[in-house]
Protein backbone atom coordinates (compact mmCIF):
# COMPACT_ATOMS: atom_id res chain seq x y z
CA UNK A 1 0.00 0.00 0.00
CA UNK A 2 1.12 3.51 -1.12
CA UNK A 3 0.53 6.43 1.43
CA UNK A 4 -0.24 9.93 -0.29
CA UNK A 5 2.37 12.80 0.06
CA UNK A 6 0.90 14.57 3.10
CA UNK A 7 0.10 18.21 2.22
CA UNK A 8 1.38 21.58 3.48
CA UNK A 9 -0.54 23.48 5.71
CA UNK A 10 0.79 27.00 6.05
CA UNK A 11 -1.57 29.56 7.95
CA UNK A 12 -5.04 28.23 6.71
CA UNK A 13 -3.80 27.00 3.76
CA UNK A 14 -2.55 23.92 1.89
CA UNK A 15 -0.25 23.74 -0.77
CA UNK A 16 0.51 20.19 -2.71
CA UNK A 17 4.13 21.73 -3.34
CA UNK A 18 6.90 22.14 -0.85
CA UNK A 19 8.91 23.97 -2.79
CA UNK A 20 8.67 28.12 -2.54
CA UNK A 21 10.16 29.88 -5.44
CA UNK A 22 11.73 32.76 -5.81
CA UNK A 23 11.57 35.47 -8.68
CA UNK A 24 15.41 37.42 -8.65
CA UNK A 25 18.11 36.89 -11.09
CA UNK A 26 16.21 35.20 -13.64
CA UNK A 27 17.40 36.50 -17.30
CA UNK A 28 13.70 37.80 -18.21
CA UNK A 29 10.51 37.17 -17.14
CA UNK A 30 9.36 34.76 -19.51
CA UNK A 31 12.01 32.56 -18.16
CA UNK A 32 11.04 32.69 -14.62
CA UNK A 33 7.66 31.78 -16.28
CA UNK A 34 8.78 28.56 -17.28
CA UNK A 35 10.72 27.68 -14.59
CA UNK A 36 7.84 28.29 -12.31
CA UNK A 37 5.51 26.30 -13.79
CA UNK A 38 7.92 23.76 -14.16
CA UNK A 39 8.60 23.79 -10.43
CA UNK A 40 5.42 23.34 -9.34
CA UNK A 41 5.66 25.76 -6.88
CA UNK A 42 2.59 27.48 -5.76
CA UNK A 43 3.98 29.77 -3.56
CA UNK A 44 6.24 32.92 -4.88
CA UNK A 45 7.93 35.56 -3.73
CA UNK A 46 8.17 39.02 -4.77
CA UNK A 47 10.20 42.13 -3.84
CA UNK A 48 9.16 45.77 -3.73
CA UNK A 49 11.46 48.73 -5.49
CA UNK A 50 10.91 52.43 -5.69
CA UNK A 51 9.52 53.03 -9.34
CA UNK A 52 11.74 54.32 -12.23
CA UNK A 53 10.35 57.71 -12.06
CA UNK A 54 12.68 59.07 -14.85
CA UNK A 55 10.68 57.36 -17.61
CA UNK A 56 13.54 54.99 -18.60
CA UNK A 57 11.69 52.04 -17.13
CA UNK A 58 13.21 48.65 -16.22
CA UNK A 59 13.06 45.33 -17.59
CA UNK A 60 11.66 44.08 -14.67
CA UNK A 61 9.13 46.20 -14.10
CA UNK A 62 5.96 44.34 -14.64
CA UNK A 63 6.84 40.81 -12.65
CA UNK A 64 3.16 40.54 -11.49
CA UNK A 65 1.75 39.95 -15.33
CA UNK A 66 4.50 37.11 -15.24
CA UNK A 67 2.55 35.32 -12.70
CA UNK A 68 -1.22 34.18 -12.57
CA UNK A 69 -2.43 35.56 -9.03
CA UNK A 70 -5.01 32.80 -9.25
CA UNK A 71 -2.81 29.85 -9.66
CA UNK A 72 -0.02 31.05 -7.45
CA UNK A 73 0.06 32.79 -3.77
CA UNK A 74 1.74 35.87 -3.65
CA UNK A 75 4.82 36.11 -1.27
CA UNK A 76 6.11 39.60 -0.90
CA UNK A 77 8.98 40.47 0.87
CA UNK A 78 11.03 42.98 2.81
CA UNK A 79 13.97 42.94 1.12
CA UNK A 80 15.87 46.26 1.61
CA UNK A 81 14.07 46.71 4.98
CA UNK A 82 17.32 47.57 7.32
CA UNK A 83 15.22 47.72 10.41
CA UNK A 84 11.68 46.57 11.63
CA UNK A 85 10.29 50.43 10.84
CA UNK A 86 11.01 50.16 7.09
CA UNK A 87 9.77 46.24 6.90
CA UNK A 88 6.15 47.23 8.35
CA UNK A 89 6.47 50.21 5.69
CA UNK A 90 7.42 47.57 2.79
CA UNK A 91 4.74 45.15 4.06
CA UNK A 92 2.08 47.78 4.07
CA UNK A 93 3.36 48.75 0.27
CA UNK A 94 3.35 44.92 -0.41
CA UNK A 95 -0.23 44.41 0.48
CA UNK A 96 -2.03 47.23 -0.85
CA UNK A 97 0.70 46.52 -4.51
CA UNK A 98 -0.25 42.69 -4.63
CA UNK A 99 -3.23 42.08 -2.78
CA UNK A 100 -1.60 39.54 -0.63
CA UNK A 101 -1.10 38.99 3.42
CA UNK A 102 1.17 36.77 3.17
CA UNK A 103 4.82 38.28 4.07
CA UNK A 104 7.92 37.07 3.91
CA UNK A 105 10.20 38.86 6.63
CA UNK A 106 13.24 39.93 5.65
CA UNK A 107 15.43 42.29 7.56
CA UNK A 108 19.58 42.01 6.87
CA UNK A 109 21.14 45.46 6.72
CA UNK A 110 24.73 44.18 6.13
CA UNK A 111 25.11 43.86 2.02
CA UNK A 112 27.95 41.33 2.30
CA UNK A 113 26.64 38.34 4.23
CA UNK A 114 22.89 39.46 4.46
CA UNK A 115 22.32 37.87 7.44
CA UNK A 116 19.39 38.42 9.23
CA UNK A 117 19.19 41.13 12.43
CA UNK A 118 17.45 39.28 14.82
CA UNK A 119 16.24 42.03 16.75
CA UNK A 120 14.27 43.66 14.64
CA UNK A 121 12.52 40.75 12.56
CA UNK A 122 11.01 39.82 16.22
CA UNK A 123 10.14 43.61 16.59
CA UNK A 124 8.55 43.79 12.85
CA UNK A 125 6.76 40.31 13.29
CA UNK A 126 5.18 41.32 16.54
CA UNK A 127 3.44 44.45 14.91
CA UNK A 128 2.61 42.80 11.27
CA UNK A 129 1.12 39.77 13.13
CA UNK A 130 -0.95 42.68 15.21
CA UNK A 131 -2.19 44.09 11.84
CA UNK A 132 -3.31 40.91 9.95
CA UNK A 133 -0.52 39.35 8.07
CA UNK A 134 0.87 35.86 7.55
CA UNK A 135 4.26 36.87 8.43
CA UNK A 136 7.00 33.55 7.32
CA UNK A 137 9.85 35.30 8.47
CA UNK A 138 13.61 34.28 7.30
CA UNK A 139 16.03 34.08 10.24
CA UNK A 140 19.34 32.58 11.35
CA UNK A 141 18.71 28.79 12.40
CA UNK A 142 18.45 30.05 16.11
CA UNK A 143 16.21 27.71 17.71
CA UNK A 144 15.43 30.31 20.64
CA UNK A 145 14.31 32.87 18.50
CA UNK A 146 12.37 30.28 15.90
CA UNK A 147 10.55 30.02 18.91
CA UNK A 148 9.91 33.41 20.34
CA UNK A 149 8.65 34.13 16.17
CA UNK A 150 6.06 31.03 16.79
CA UNK A 151 5.10 32.90 20.31
CA UNK A 152 4.39 36.06 17.95
CA UNK A 153 2.46 34.26 15.46
CA UNK A 154 4.50 33.57 12.57
CA UNK A 155 2.88 31.60 10.43
CA UNK A 156 6.36 29.58 9.80
CA UNK A 157 10.02 29.69 10.31
CA UNK A 158 12.48 30.30 7.91
CA UNK A 159 15.88 29.13 8.91
CA UNK A 160 18.94 29.59 6.58
CA UNK A 161 20.81 26.80 5.32
CA UNK A 162 23.92 28.92 4.70
CA UNK A 163 23.83 33.13 3.24
CA UNK A 164 21.82 33.82 0.45
CA UNK A 165 22.74 33.00 -2.81
CA UNK A 166 26.19 31.34 -1.54
CA UNK A 167 24.97 27.94 -2.81
CA UNK A 168 26.75 26.33 -0.02
CA UNK A 169 23.74 23.82 1.01
CA UNK A 170 23.02 23.45 5.16
CA UNK A 171 25.48 24.46 7.11
CA UNK A 172 23.43 25.13 10.19
CA UNK A 173 22.30 21.48 10.15
CA UNK A 174 22.15 20.90 13.55
CA UNK A 175 20.42 24.35 14.91
CA UNK A 176 17.85 23.61 12.19
CA UNK A 177 17.32 19.36 14.03
CA UNK A 178 16.53 21.74 16.68
CA UNK A 179 14.59 24.43 15.40
CA UNK A 180 12.22 21.26 13.85
CA UNK A 181 12.12 19.16 16.14
CA UNK A 182 10.79 22.21 18.29
CA UNK A 183 8.40 24.21 16.39
CA UNK A 184 4.93 23.41 16.01
CA UNK A 185 4.59 25.89 12.82
CA UNK A 186 6.15 24.38 9.35
CA UNK A 187 9.98 25.49 9.10
CA UNK A 188 10.78 26.47 5.24
CA UNK A 189 15.06 26.49 4.90
CA UNK A 190 15.47 29.14 2.93
CA UNK A 191 19.00 30.20 1.63
CA UNK A 192 22.08 28.82 0.22
CA UNK A 193 20.44 25.83 -1.40
CA UNK A 194 22.72 25.94 -4.48
CA UNK A 195 21.67 21.78 -5.49
CA UNK A 196 18.78 19.57 -5.51
CA UNK A 197 20.73 17.04 -3.26
CA UNK A 198 20.46 20.26 -0.59
CA UNK A 199 17.20 20.48 -1.12
CA UNK A 200 16.40 16.93 -0.33
CA UNK A 201 19.01 16.82 2.71
CA UNK A 202 16.44 19.79 3.75
CA UNK A 203 13.40 17.44 3.73
CA UNK A 204 15.08 13.98 4.84
CA UNK A 205 15.77 16.37 7.81
CA UNK A 206 12.07 16.82 7.95
CA UNK A 207 12.20 20.36 6.77
CA UNK A 208 8.37 21.73 5.65
CA UNK A 209 9.48 23.04 2.66
CA UNK A 210 12.64 24.98 0.62
CA UNK A 211 12.81 28.33 -0.45
CA UNK A 212 14.95 28.51 -3.46
CA UNK A 213 15.97 31.04 -5.90
CA UNK A 214 19.69 31.65 -7.09
CA UNK A 215 19.93 28.16 -7.61
CA UNK A 216 17.24 27.82 -10.74
CA UNK A 217 17.30 31.18 -11.64
CA UNK A 218 20.67 31.44 -12.81
CA UNK A 219 21.25 27.66 -14.07
CA UNK A 220 21.98 27.43 -17.68
CA UNK A 221 18.45 25.48 -18.57
CA UNK A 222 16.35 27.49 -15.76
CA UNK A 223 13.36 25.43 -16.50
CA UNK A 224 14.86 21.87 -16.19
CA UNK A 225 16.50 22.94 -12.92
CA UNK A 226 13.31 23.59 -11.59
CA UNK A 227 12.26 20.19 -12.39
CA UNK A 228 15.44 18.31 -10.68
CA UNK A 229 14.58 21.00 -7.49
CA UNK A 230 10.94 19.68 -7.36
CA UNK A 231 12.05 15.90 -7.85
CA UNK A 232 14.57 16.26 -4.99
CA UNK A 233 11.99 18.34 -3.20
CA UNK A 234 9.24 14.91 -3.51
CA UNK A 235 12.06 12.61 -2.57
CA UNK A 236 13.51 14.05 0.08
CA UNK A 237 9.65 14.28 1.21
CA UNK A 238 9.02 11.10 0.75
CA UNK A 239 11.73 9.79 2.34
CA UNK A 240 11.24 11.81 5.52
CA UNK A 241 7.18 10.34 5.30
CA UNK A 242 8.58 6.55 5.31
CA UNK A 243 11.50 6.99 7.74
CA UNK A 244 14.59 6.39 6.37
CA UNK A 245 17.22 3.34 7.93
CA UNK A 246 18.96 4.26 11.34
CA UNK A 247 22.38 4.58 10.76
CA UNK A 248 25.14 1.71 12.42
CA UNK A 249 28.26 2.13 13.47
CA UNK A 250 28.88 -2.17 12.24
CA UNK A 251 28.09 -3.32 8.89
CA UNK A 252 24.58 -5.33 8.52
CA UNK A 253 25.01 -7.88 5.74
CA UNK A 254 21.94 -7.78 3.18
CA UNK A 255 22.94 -11.52 1.22
CA UNK A 256 22.70 -14.70 3.52
CA UNK A 257 25.70 -15.35 6.73
CA UNK A 258 25.05 -19.18 5.86
CA UNK A 259 25.90 -21.79 3.11
CA UNK A 260 29.15 -20.72 2.25
CA UNK A 261 31.37 -22.58 -0.15
CA UNK A 262 34.46 -23.05 2.95
CA UNK A 263 31.17 -24.16 5.68
CA UNK A 264 32.49 -27.62 7.06
CA UNK B 1 -4.98 83.56 -10.67
CA UNK B 2 -1.98 81.80 -11.45
CA UNK B 3 -1.44 78.73 -9.47
CA UNK B 4 0.82 78.33 -7.25
CA UNK B 5 4.06 76.07 -7.94
CA UNK B 6 4.60 73.36 -5.34
CA UNK B 7 7.85 71.38 -4.32
CA UNK B 8 7.74 67.49 -3.28
CA UNK B 9 9.94 64.67 -3.24
CA UNK B 10 9.54 61.57 -4.81
CA UNK B 11 11.38 58.27 -4.34
CA UNK B 12 14.06 60.77 -2.36
CA UNK B 13 14.24 63.67 -5.50
CA UNK B 14 13.03 66.77 -4.94
CA UNK B 15 10.82 68.18 -7.72
CA UNK B 16 9.12 71.24 -8.39
CA UNK B 17 5.29 71.46 -10.18
CA UNK B 18 3.68 74.20 -11.83
CA UNK B 19 0.73 73.42 -9.82
CA UNK B 20 -0.94 71.13 -7.16
CA UNK B 21 -2.22 67.71 -9.07
CA UNK B 22 -3.27 64.58 -7.94
CA UNK B 23 -1.10 61.72 -6.54
CA UNK B 24 -2.36 59.87 -10.04
CA UNK B 25 -1.72 62.52 -12.40
CA UNK B 26 1.76 62.64 -10.46
CA UNK B 27 2.49 58.73 -11.40
CA UNK B 28 1.28 59.28 -15.08
CA UNK B 29 2.84 62.13 -15.63
CA UNK B 30 5.81 59.84 -15.06
CA UNK B 31 5.29 57.16 -17.22
CA UNK B 32 2.74 55.14 -14.82
CA UNK B 33 -0.23 53.46 -14.83
CA UNK B 34 -1.84 53.71 -11.36
CA UNK B 35 -2.75 50.19 -11.40
CA UNK B 36 1.27 49.31 -12.09
CA UNK B 37 1.89 51.29 -8.60
CA UNK B 38 1.15 51.29 -4.99
CA UNK B 39 1.79 54.86 -3.46
CA UNK B 40 3.42 55.77 0.44
CA UNK B 41 2.42 59.83 1.25
CA UNK B 42 4.06 61.39 4.46
CA UNK B 43 4.66 57.62 5.76
CA UNK B 44 0.99 55.98 4.78
CA UNK B 45 0.46 53.59 2.50
CA UNK B 46 -2.60 55.35 -0.30
CA UNK B 47 -5.28 52.83 -1.46
CA UNK B 48 -5.79 53.00 -5.29
CA UNK B 49 -8.87 54.41 -5.06
CA UNK B 50 -7.52 57.10 -3.65
CA UNK B 51 -4.97 58.16 -5.92
CA UNK B 52 -6.86 60.52 -7.97
CA UNK B 53 -8.84 62.08 -5.21
CA UNK B 54 -5.62 63.15 -3.52
CA UNK B 55 -3.56 66.14 -4.39
CA UNK B 56 -0.49 66.84 -3.71
CA UNK B 57 0.30 69.80 -1.33
CA UNK B 58 3.84 71.76 -0.77
CA UNK B 59 5.95 69.63 1.03
CA UNK B 60 4.60 66.17 0.50
CA UNK B 61 7.16 63.07 0.40
CA UNK B 62 6.30 60.57 -1.94
CA UNK B 63 7.96 56.68 -2.10
CA UNK B 64 6.22 54.77 -5.46
CA UNK B 65 7.02 51.97 -5.47
CA UNK B 66 6.58 48.62 -7.99
CA UNK B 67 6.84 45.10 -7.58
CA UNK B 68 9.93 43.61 -9.07
CA UNK B 69 11.38 40.07 -9.21
CA UNK B 70 13.03 39.02 -5.63
CA UNK B 71 13.93 36.39 -3.53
Amino acid sequence: MTDKPQTLRIANRDFNSRLILGTGKFASGEIMASALEASGAELVTVALRRADLSGQRDKFANILTFIDAKKYVLLPNTSGARNAEEACRLARLGREATGSTWLKLEIHPDPRYLLPDAVETLKAAEVLVNEGFTVLPYINADPVLAKRLEDAGCATVMPLGSPIGSARGIETRASIEIIIEQATVPVVVDAGMGAPSHAAEAMEMGADAVLVNTAIAIAADPERMAEAFKAAVAAGRAAYEIGLAVKRTEAEATSPLTGFLNEP
Amino acid sequence: MKPDPITITANGKRERLDSACSVAEFIEAHGWKTTQVVVERNGSVLARNELRTQMLADGDCLEVIVPVAGG
